[in-house]
């Protein structure tokens, strides 16, 4: 039932754009997750490593 | 998180032991816990705080030590005041307990150490572990920024229905529902995105450090331009707040009640009209990019027309002979008069001829559905013209509507400011000055927006260009495209924010609909407006007007609101998947009945149970009326009474209630 409920809608929002892009936002959204808890947050310098080892 | 039991030592007013078991059961849900006012009510709601984070809300937070265990203390001595919370998470058992030692020195009590917690848990094997970061484990279950949609003071709950507040709105939805984790991921891609452009700029050519320096001044611009216009926006809002005060004060005094009420009525009446009028201006925007080219279609029109008919002229079109023909002739090798076709004959390369001057069936369509769209063009430009003149007629009329509710208005301010009644007048001077104020205020914040659109415009300009940008040198290169995949990351985050939040809106404003109409008269209903803004409005959705809410019906509003977030928070927990997970969370409140009439009370009562798995609520004697314990008692699963003991130094003790079905 991708649209209709709140995920389906979102992924779908995803999914149109290019795969690394795709990866780029499922770690982005996954680190920011465990920010919400973590005493020393993940940094910004995390996710431009990210980009730099996914866009060569 | 379901909460089992909460056991108190030597806190606040608790002298020794006490201790309260909840009520899990799913038809008994409700813990109610009786205290007049004094007995620790609030204290109660802060021992849960203090245990889960370490904050407390009361008058002289320091003295978290009972009076009376202090009064025993021998010189030297020691003693604890501890809280200790046993709760399940999703079938593990916890138990935190955070304590604070004191000691007797010079007959002054004072602490000795820190404070600590602990924060033990049976893992899946039914053992017992203790957690190396309690605090960090509590925020996964129950993070601290949403503890006050959870544990909250009834009576302070009203203010989440007030205009200014619109903020803690935004706040609960986005905290509940996860929308946090998206929102924090746009502005840290943000930074990413900043710090690659510079990595970009520093590799680049002549022609890239100029643009992306362009960029960078863009930005700061419209930095400085949104703190501007925010500013801007929030003065309006303190103006609009104090002539609201104003208005109520107007209306309290009887020689200008009268007045005000009109003034009211036409304040709604205006209201109207400048939606309407908004949105006809829409309309007609609408109209203008849609149909707006036919205006200017005629010579294009006549072009075509007369190459048409110099082509029917000329013999082009019709042909008279089809191109399929001929080539079912040529197949057949048999022409139409009986003479055979055979391939290199003479009689087969005349008729083979023809084919150069067969029509094209599907061109002939075409030329024919052209000449008829030519023929319509004059039509449709007049009904453009026709339906453009109309909606200006409309507009033109709720402009008029406008200019004369705005009349009235000027004249029942002139008749209230010249009142004899001085305080009346001079209410009405200041209203007027504050309303101008406001309009300008209005007025810069709107040029500040005008402007921020612009250098937006100018930005997207930019990128494009460093989007065209051929970057020959290979590090450039990387670094260009690089950039560009933060910026694809960027905005597809900022558009998954936007669809989830309207989503989240949409869904919260049902919930809290079916919750408050239950709570409220049915002709009343919920608006979560655009700007987050809780709004009762009467009526239906197409002919509502603005009720104007009193504090027991902000209340209502409010609590609705709450009901709304848990409903939905433990059904996305239900689903578990995604990222916005939600979670099962109790409800407890201080004195939820604070500022309810009599219906009220009932009607809140009765949802009260049905707000989220476990309800805990404080109640006074006074708030413990008849209907509230009509409605309560059938769903009540555990209750309480806090003994106040007025024995210097007070002390207060828990007691089972005698009547509660334990």
């Amino acid at each position: 039932m991708s649209g209709t409920n709140l995920e389906g809608k979102v992924r779908a929002e995803i999914q149109r754009a290019p795969r690394q892009v795709q990866d780029i936002i499922g770690y982005v959204l996954e680190i920011e997750g465990q920010n919400l808890h973590l005493k020393q947050p993940h940094t910004k310098d995390e996710i431009v490593k990210f980009i730099k080892k996914v866009v060569k | 998180m379901i909460l089992e039991e909460l056991i108190i030592r030597n806190f606040r007013q608790y002298y020794g032991r006490q201790a309260i078991e909840f009520a899990k059961d799913q038809k008994h849900n409700v813990t109610v816990i009786h205290g007049e006012n004094g007995a620790g009510k609030t204290a109660l709601l802060n021992a849960l705080t203090w245990c889960l984070y370490g904050t407390i809300n009361l008058p002289h937070p320091e003295k978290l030590l009972n009076e009376r265990t202090a009064a025993e203390m021998n010189e030297g001595e020691l003693a604890d005041a501890a809280v200790i919370l046993r709760f399940t998470e999703q079938n593990r058992s916890y138990a935190v307990r955070r304590q604070q030692t004191f000691i007797k020195v010079d007959g002054l009590i004072e602490p000795f150490g820190e404070t600590t917690i602990y924060l033990q848990y049976t893992d899946e094997n039914g053992e017992f572990r203790e957690a190396k970061n309690p605090q960090v484990a509590i925020d996964q279950i129950l993070p601290e920024r949403m503890r006050s949609y959870f544990f909250f003071d009834g009576e302070r709950i009203d203010n989440l229905a007030k205009e200014d507040n619109t903020h803690e709105i935004v706040d609960a939805i986005r905290n509940v529902m996860g929308l946090e984790v998206v929102e924090r991921g746009v502005r840290r891609l943000d930074a990413v995105r900043k710090h690659l452009q510079s990595e970009f700029k520093r590799l680049g050519d002549t022609e890239t450090r100029g643009l992306i320096e362009a960029r960078e001044k863009l930005e700061e611009r419209i930095k400085e331009l949104t703190i501007k216009k925010e500013q801007h926006e929030r003065n309006a809002k303190a103006m609009d707040e104090e002539i609201k005060s104003i208005d109520q004060h107007l209306r309290s005094l009887d020689e200008a009640r009268k007045l005000q009420s009109e003034r009211d009525k036409l304040n709604r009446e205006l209201e109207n009209i400048k939606q309407l009028y908004k949105d006809i201006t829409e309309r007609l925007r609408e109209h203008v990019s849609r149909y707006g080219y036919r205006a200017f279609r005629d010579r294009i029109a006549f072009k075509a027309g007369e190459l048409i008919e110099e082509s029917r002229a000329r013999g082009d079109i019709p042909s008279g002979i089809k191109e399929q023909f001929v080539q079912d002739l040529l197949e057949e090798a048999l022409c139409i008069c009986g003479r055979d076709l055979p391939e290199g004959s003479q009689a087969r390369r005349k008729v083979e001829e023809w084919l150069r001057k067969a029509g094209n069936i599907a061109f002939e369509d075409r030329v024919i559905e052209a000449a008829s769209l030519a023929r319509r063009i004059p039509e449709e430009k007049d009904r453009f013209f026709q339906d453009l003149q109309r909606l200006m007629r409309d507009r033109e009329n709720f402009a008029r509507q406008k200019a004369s509710v705005e009349e009235q208005l000027d004249e029942i301010s002139d008749k209230l400011a010249g009142q004899d009644v001085s305080e009346i007048a001079n209410l009405e001077h200041k209203r007027r000055s504050l309303y101008n104020d406001m309009k300008r205020e209005i007025s810069s914040e709107g040029e500040c927006q005008a402007l921020i659109g612009q250098y937006q415009r100018s930005l997207s300009a930019i990128d494009k260009e460093i989007e065209r940008l051929e970057v020959k040198q290979a590090q450039a290169s990387l670094a260009k495209r690089r950039l560009e995949a933060c910026n694809q990351a960027l905005s597809t985050l900022k558009a998954v924010y936007d669809v989830a939040k309207a989503h989240v809106r949409g869904e919260i404003e049902q919930r809290v609909n079916d919750i408050f109409r239950d709570f409220l008269r049915k002709d009343f209903y919920v608006d979560l407006t655009d700007t987050y803004q809780l709004v009762i409005r009467k009526g239906d959705e197409s002919t509502f007007v603005d009720a104007a809410m009193s504090q027991g019906e902000r209340q209502v509003a409010s609590l609705a609101f709450i009901g709304g977030l848990v409903a939905i928070a433990k059904e996305r927990s239900l689903r578990g998947d995604g990222v916005f997970k939600g979670g099962v969370y109790p409800v407890v409140m201080d004195s939820p009945f604070g500022y309810l009439d009599q219906q009220y009370r009932r009607n809140v009562a009765r949802g009260l149970p049905t707000m989220a798995n476990q309800v805990v609520v404080f109640v006074s004697s006074s708030q413990w009326s008849q209907e509230v314990a009509e409605e309560i008692r059938p769903r009540i699963g555990k209750e309480y009474r806090l003994k106040n003991h007025s024995k210097v130094p007070e002390f207060t003790e828990v007691e089972v209630a005698t009547n509660a079905a334990n």
